[in-house]
């Protein structure tokens, strides 16, 4: 019994296995365009079984949080709840229930998928405005605002220094500096 | 935490699709796609351990870029044949100004498609569009994939693909193929 094999990115037609593994390119025997396919053993591992919670044999054994009948294996690492084998998210050496996978209880470093670049944002902020400068009078606070509120939050998972920051900071800061000028010069006359 | 980030290195190619654009970086047990918009960052980990195969297919697209180009190029090469005097050199600095997209786009190679497979979902890496660039990135990919997993020679493969026991010839990258069986 064989699954499907790989299929042409173009025209889903099956590549024949000769061609796998070879380092060149081969024509697709359908679409002829030439496709290059690397096969790695994860490819032959097939997916381990969910493992199956026991029933609780003793009635004073203490029971998993959502299913009352199994038996607690082991504490959720997020809120303290009792797990049975089928409730366990192991992530990390970290033991989890559902719930706060789902809520995002769980601060596992590998699951997060979003941030928010506030460097950018605030950047854009000090800078975009200039083109019409007279809203600047408003953008330049909340320019200096996003960045305080943004220095400690986490930047991209990459790593990036603080240079845009401080370089929304300052031209937030001089375009302050600027409105405080006029605003000298319109008061002495 | 940041001395922990900085432990990825990017790869070469950059993948553009509306506003948003995309690249690779290498991490030390997974290789981590970054989807941007400027304002935010969306994240998807591939683990080397996971990864079961990688397909890069050469497209016509670049065809299509280069006559694309080149009717750039052409038409205002025509319009200078045609006229004389100092409008010639302005054709003729215009229909150069559009032969370096034509070059750049020469340049960069033929266009590709590359998929990467794991036991859930098969990608399509936006970044690696040029055939030359994807193999060199599939190349470095590689070698992490056979750290972590191992390697496998073609006729181990071609024997374990040929096997007809119940589950010795079976790939399970195709997750409908797997909940069948």
């Amino acid at each position: 019994m064989n699954a499907d094999r790989l299929a042409c990115p173009n025209c889903k037609h099956p590549i024949p296995t000769e061609s796998y593994n070879t380092g060149a390119l081969h024509p697709c025997p359908n679409c002829e365009l030439p496709v290059l396919t690397e096969l790695f053993p994860a490819a032959f591992r097939p997916a381990d079984p969910a493992t199956a919670a026991e029933r609780i044999l003793i009635s004073d054994q203490a029971s998993c949080f959502f299913h009352p009948q199994k038996k607690a294996l082991v504490t959720c690492d997020g809120c303290g709840r009792f797990l049975c084998a089928l409730c366990d998210l192991e992530l990390d050496q970290k033991h989890f229930c559902p719930s706060c996978l789902a809520f995002g209880q769980a601060s596992v470093e590998r699951l997060e998928n979003h941030r928010i670049l506030y460097d950018n944002s605030a950047l854009a902020l000090a800078i975009l405005p200039i083109l019409a400068w007279p809203l600047t009078l408003i953008t330049a606070p909340a320019t200096v605002a996003l960045v305080i509120y943004g220095w400690k939050k986490p930047a991209s998972v990459v790593g990036r220094t603080r240079f845009r920051s401080i370089l929304a900071l300052f031209l937030a800061v001089l375009q302050i500096i600027g409105w405080f000028l006029i605003l000298v010069m319109v008061l002495a006359r | 935490m940041a001395k922990r980030e900085r432990l990825y290195r990017r790869l070469p190619g950059t993948g553009y699709r509306l506003q948003v654009y995309s690249r690779l970086w290498l991490g030390p047990d997974h290789l981590l796609w970054v989807e941007s918009t400027g304002f935010s960052e969306r994240y998807k980990r591939f683990y080397y351990g996971e990864i079961q195969a990688i397909q890069i297919q050469r497209t016509k697209t670049g065809l299509w870029f280069t006559a694309g180009f080149a009717l750039l190029l052409l038409i205002p090469l025509l319009i200078a044949l045609w006229v004389t005097g100092v409008w010639r050199v302005v054709w003729l600095v215009i229909a150069g100004t559009f032969s370096i997209p034509l070059i750049v786009h020469l340049l960069l190679g033929p266009t590709c498609v590359c998929l990467l497979h794991t036991a859930v979902q098969s990608e399509k890496v936006r970044s690696l569009g040029r055939l030359r660039r994807a193999r060199k990135v599939v190349g470095v990919l590689k070698d992490r994939i056979e750290t972590a997993q191992g390697t496998i020679s073609r006729d181990d493969v071609l024997s374990r693909l040929g096997d007809t026991t119940p589950t010795g010839g079976d790939i399970w990258i195709n997750p409908a193929a797997r909940e069948a069986t």
